[in-house]
């Protein structure tokens, strides 16, 4: 019997023309969103139930159909909230004011902002200050500064007592440290960059060897974040967790394992939706605008799994260290059994080659147009909006590509979007996702909390961040979470971002372990409004509403915000609160403060906090 | 937390022993509140199930003796120890549950099943939008298969309680943009979460229904529909046990919680009985990325526990579902199951024990109105010039022809070329998978209104 097994050569093409022609078309092809209003009358009601057996489920009203288009309706905030809400986390108290005073206009304010953002000094003041008194030896943050060797010997390679928790520790102190620094962070950009990168290079935070090596994963993802993407590739493409999580480890001549490889080209580089061509002869592909072989094939993900057979990490297998840092084996590389070349796009490579093997296609691929494009694609789409304008992709692809030999390639590339017009002027083409509507929550109401692990007021909000669907280092699949709009803003990602609010707010008032510092809310609104007689509902919600979000909602929401505080108060719209109830009172369950942090938990809430 | 208002509910509807007993009004003289409308749920097994492991040739199939070279490196199923099924094949031996249903002529397997010749893809990620967005070759499509079902049938009510349900944290590919789709993953935590008294809760969440829905555009909807879904799912009781004994898989290590998959359909299966009105609903299982160590045959975290896992879930839900709805006949009879996987694996197995991504893999429809008890679709083979490239079981069914038929007999939706734009009257092959009045299909190639390519 003649089985062709991994002699991958020896797959048959197949020419597909319908394959290639859709290539083009895909581009401009965007079918067009939901059922039009008239369409759909399928709506969570009551209204319907009368003659039904069964119970009265009280929805409470019937559910408009969709508007067609998207963003027309909304208006934007002014600049500075934008900016705070699309390449940050959310404001937090007195950072509206800080983004105001950088310039003389918008312009000059955006230009600044993102000259700071795209610098950062190596202090980030408030979140060393957090964790400095946690990084000793057995305290809630002491895996976070290992070097690779040490979060193996120490983690991956522990066995003994508590050996699941030992493994796992890293693991754990680095998801709460997404939340520490998305919180406290003064280089939002870089904590909301990293978020990309980690989800772009995805792995899963539970695996063996990754749960351990977490901090030296994510470590080599920041130190490449405003450098050239090569460098970040490369290094990443040498992580004993990357190498573990898509099994390159295990690819070895003659035994290739193709998993890897085809990720590489899928997701790390030239992206299979504008770039893959499945299975056709390779020779068919036309050339892009750079002259380079327009995209990959079956067959070359299976030369490239080839050229990376050895490229690993040592683990005391056949005779080497036991370090979890990189090895190219070259013992187990194919061009050291074997005389036929390795051909991938437009790269061949020659026969008895090694380590540059692999870096010769990692150059080539970080410096292909469709990788350009792919990742301006989706840098646009993370930092604009949905269906960003080809307009855009194109140039950011183009600074992209005539960067890729420069040493600030990534930040260049960020700046070039975030000064964009369309950065400036697209709002509500995007929503927060439970993790960022969270952290913008615990932002914008100042939350004073050491965020840890091991830590009960810290864990109780990180076990209501794990049920959204969005804890961090979680995503099971390589693509990372998904960043698609769609995706988010149905009622799972809406109602389990609001619980965790409603949550953390309610709490706020309790010191309910003692080292949750007081957070107390009617403490500062009446900070906020020193004068007893001023305390109205009208100047309550536009206090809050300021002081949380920088700017002022839409007239219809701030009336519902104040019937809300006048209804919960008893006061009418101007007549202060203080006459119906004392707000001077701070306790836990005064009133006044109820109506406080349930005002609060309403503003944040809202969709203008849900929009991005 | 506002369990207030569950309670009201316990003991009432929880029981579908109740809702039996009821009086039938709801179909006195056609009433809107459709109650006969059957029932799909979708199923999806992300990572691309090994097909060949699931329903495997067994000595005396003529392919035996391919099928033994192919999966030589460790993923190779005995003979002995494979579930007759007939027709020379057999279950994977942990699927047990999935033969009974088999042999009670409740379950139907489609062989050789993906996407169509022209859109062979290997990449999950293209695969699973391809499938799910009903639109092989193009990922960027704006809808669901099932949010462009649910647009254009006419047979539902005006107003459903929960028509859509997918048990995830979020929508699907299946349903996206659908605005009526409810993310159900946990019950318990789809509320606020406050200890408030005093109505400072049902105030605060009037208040937030009013802002959203104030607005006018998608995520005002989305809103709005949150809250009321909100309320609707707080009164469903998902402390019900199941009906007739119905046992879901539970964990391993802990074997007094369910599997995710297994509390994924107990809770489809709740708020079924519990007329929230479900029609279309999805539930996925991940877990079938099997490039090493698949473990076919060991008990622990492989293909084994997971087949094990999807067949005890299938089968305790069928069991759940089989007590009398309004309207008559059992819930079981209405709801169809439609089981399906982006792609199947490599016919040959890898040097570590695993397969790697491939073309078809097997579907499985099981429940309501299934001709069960056979295999369908024509056998592709496994000799050397059978396989696709030398290397995958080759597709022989467009799967669009199986959710088609389930469409046009089941769902009494024939908007064909709404839900799969480009799908060809040619291309249509009924299997006979369903029983049921088909509707006549309409292939017309129109733009349609809710199709429409901008290209164009």
């Amino acid at each position: 019997m003649n089985i062709t097994k991994p002699n991958v050569t020896g797959i048959k093409c197949m020419t597909n023309k319908n394959h290639l022609t859709r290539r083009n078309f895909l581009r401009n092809s965007a079918l067009t969103g939901a059922a039009g209003a008239s369409a759909l009358t399928l709506g969570l009601s009551n209204k319907a139930q009368a003659d039904s057996i069964a119970p009265q489920y009280s929805g409470l009203k019937t559910l408009k159909p969709p508007p067609v288009t998207e963003a027309s309706t909304v208006t934007a905030p002014p600049l500075a909230a934008l900016v705070y809400n699309k390449a940050a986390f959310g404001p937090r108290p007195g950072d509206i004011d800080a983004f105001n005073a950088l310039g003389g206009n918008d312009t000059a304010r955006l230009t600044n902002w993102v000259n700071q953002q795209l610098n950062p000094t190596t202090a980030d003041t408030e979140v060393d200050t957090r964790m400095s008194a946690y990084l000793g030896s057995g305290s809630e943050y002491d895996t976070i500064n290992k070097t690779a060797a040490q979060l193996w010997t120490d983690h991956v390679r522990y066995s003994g007592a508590n050996e699941y928790s030992t493994k796992s520790r890293p693991r754990w102190q680095m998801e709460r440290l997404v939340i520490l620094k998305g919180t406290y962070s003064q280089w939002q950009l870089r904590e909301l960059l990293a978020d990309f990168w980690f989800n772009h290079f995805n792995v899963k935070g539970n695996r063996d060897v990754v749960r351990s090596m977490l901090p030296h994963y994510d470590g080599e993802i920041r130190n490449h974040i405003f450098g050239n993407f090569y460098d970040m590739l490369l290094a990443n493409s040498k992580t004993a967790s990357m190498l573990y999580y898509l099994d390159n480890y295990r690819n070895t001549w003659p035994h290739p394992n193709e998993n890897y490889a085809r990720e590489v080209l899928e997701l790390h580089t030239l992206g299979a939706t504008e770039n893959y061509y499945g299975a056709v002869d390779p020779g068919s592909l036309g050339n892009n605008i750079k002259g380079q072989r327009t995209g990959y094939t079956e067959i070359d993900v299976f030369q490239f799994a080839r050229a990376l057979t050895g490229w690993s990490y040592a683990d005391g297998a056949g005779g080497s260290a036991d370090t979890g840092e990189f090895l190219f084996r070259s013992d187990k590389h194919y061009n050291n059994h074997a005389s036929e070349p390795i051909n991938v796009l437009d790269i061949s490579i020659a026969v008895d080659g090694g380590e540059n093997d692999v870096t010769d296609i990692l150059t080539y691929l970080a410096e292909h147009y469709g990788t350009a494009r792919f990742i301006a694609w989706k840098l646009c789409t993370r930092l604009v909006g949905d269906n960003p304008p080809e307009s855009l992709v194109a140039s950011t692809a183009d600074e992209f590509y005539n960067r890729r030999n420069d040493a600030d390639q990534l930040k260049e590339v960020y700046r070039h979007i975030l000064l964009s017009t369309e950065f400036k002027t697209t709002w509500g083409a995007k929503v927060k996702r439970p993790l960022e509507n969270i952290i913008s929550a615990m932002r914008a109401t100042d939350i004073d909390i050491d965020f840890r692990n091991d830590h009960s007021p810290s864990d109780s909000i990180f076990g209501r961040l794990s049920d959204t669907g969005q804890k961090p280092f979680n995503n099971d699949t390589p693509t990372g979470y998904p960043d698609e709009k769609a995706l988010w803003s149905g009622s799972g990602p809406l109602v389990t971002s609001w619980r965790t609010i409603t949550y953390f707010l309610n709490q706020s008032a309790n010191t309910f372990d003692g080292s949750l510092r007081y957070f107390n809310l009617a403490e500062q609104s009446n900070t906020l409004i020193p004068d007893v007689a001023n305390r109205t509902p009208t100047v309550l919600v536009d206090t809050w509403m300021m002081h949380l979000r920088g700017y002022a909602y839409d007239a219809i929401t701030r009336a519902n915000l104040i019937t809300y505080v006048a209804i919960k108060s008893g006061a009418a719209a101007t007549q202060s609160i203080h006459d119906m109830t004392d707000t001077n009172n701070l306790s836990n369950s005064s009133t006044y403060q109820r109506v406080v942090y349930t005002l609060i938990g309403l503003i944040m809430m809202s969709p203008d906090a849900i929009r991005r | 937390m506002t369990t207030n208002r569950r309670k009201f509910i316990k003991g009432m509807a929880a029981s579908s022993v109740a809702a039996a007993t009821l009086p039938n009004i709801a179909f006195a003289g056609g009433s809107s509140n459709n109650y006969s409308d059957n029932i799909l749920i979708f199923v999806f097994l992300r990572g691309g199930i090994d097909g060949l492991s699931l329903l495997t040739p067994m000595d005396g199939h003529p392919d035996r003796g391919h099928y033994e070279a192919l999966r030589s490196r460790g993923t190779m199923i005995p003979s002995n120890q494979l579930l007759s099924v007939g027709g020379g094949f057999g279950l994977h031996p942990a699927a047990g549950p999935m033969q009974e249903l088999y042999q009670q002529n409740d379950l139907a397997i489609v062989r050789a099943c993906g996407l169509p010749s022209y859109e062979v893809n290997r990449s999950h990620f293209e695969a699973e939008r391809y499938a799910e967005l009903g639109t092989p070759g193009n990922r960027f499509t704006q809808t669901g298969w099932l949010t462009r079902h649910l647009a254009t049938a006419t047979n539902y009510p005006p107003t459903i309680p929960l028509p859509a349900v997918v048990t995830e944290s979020n929508v699907t590919f299946s349903f996206l943009k659908e605005p009526t789709a409810v993310s159900l993953r946990y019950p318990y935590a789809f509320d606020f979460d406050t200890t408030e008294n005093g109505n400072f809760n049902s105030d605060q969440e009037q208040a937030l229904a009013n802002i959203y829905s104030a607005g006018n555009n998608e995520l005002d909807s989305a809103g709005e529909q949150a809250l009321a879904a909100m309320d609707i799912v707080d009164q469903v009781d998902f402390d019900a046990p199941p009906s007739n004994g119905a046992s879901y898989p539970t964990r391993a290590d802990n074997p007094s919680r369910l599997t995710t998959f297994g509390g994924k359909l107990q809770i489809m299966a709740q708020l079924i009985k519990q007329e929230t009105g479900v029609r279309v609903g999805q539930a996925d299982r991940g877990g079938w990325d099997t490039h090493n160590n698949q473990r076919n045959l060991i008990i622990g975290e492989g293909f084994y526990d997971k087949v094990r896992d999807i067949s005890e879930a299938f089968k305790a839900f069928f069991t759940d579902l089989d007590v009398l709805a309004p309207g008559g006949g059992t819930w079981a009879d209405r709801t169809t199951m439609l089981v399906c996987s982006e792609f199947g694996r490599r016919a040959f197995d890898n040097a570590d024990a695993g397969t790697d991504h491939g073309w078809a893999t097997n579907t499985l429809v099981i429940g309501g109105g299934v001709n069960g008890g056979r295999q369908y679709g024509q056998w592709p083979g496994l000799a050397p010039d059978d396989l696709f490239q030398s290397a995958d079981l080759r597709g022989t069914v467009d799967y669009r022809s199986v959710w088609t038929e389930i469409l046009l007999k089941r769902l009494h939706n024939n908007q064909i070329h709404q839900i799969f734009p480009g799908f060809s009257e040619s291309e249509y092959k009924p299997l006979g998978v369903v029983s049921g009045s088909a509707l006549e299909p309409d292939f017309n190639n129109d733009p349609g209104l809710i199709y429409k390519d901008s290209f164009e």
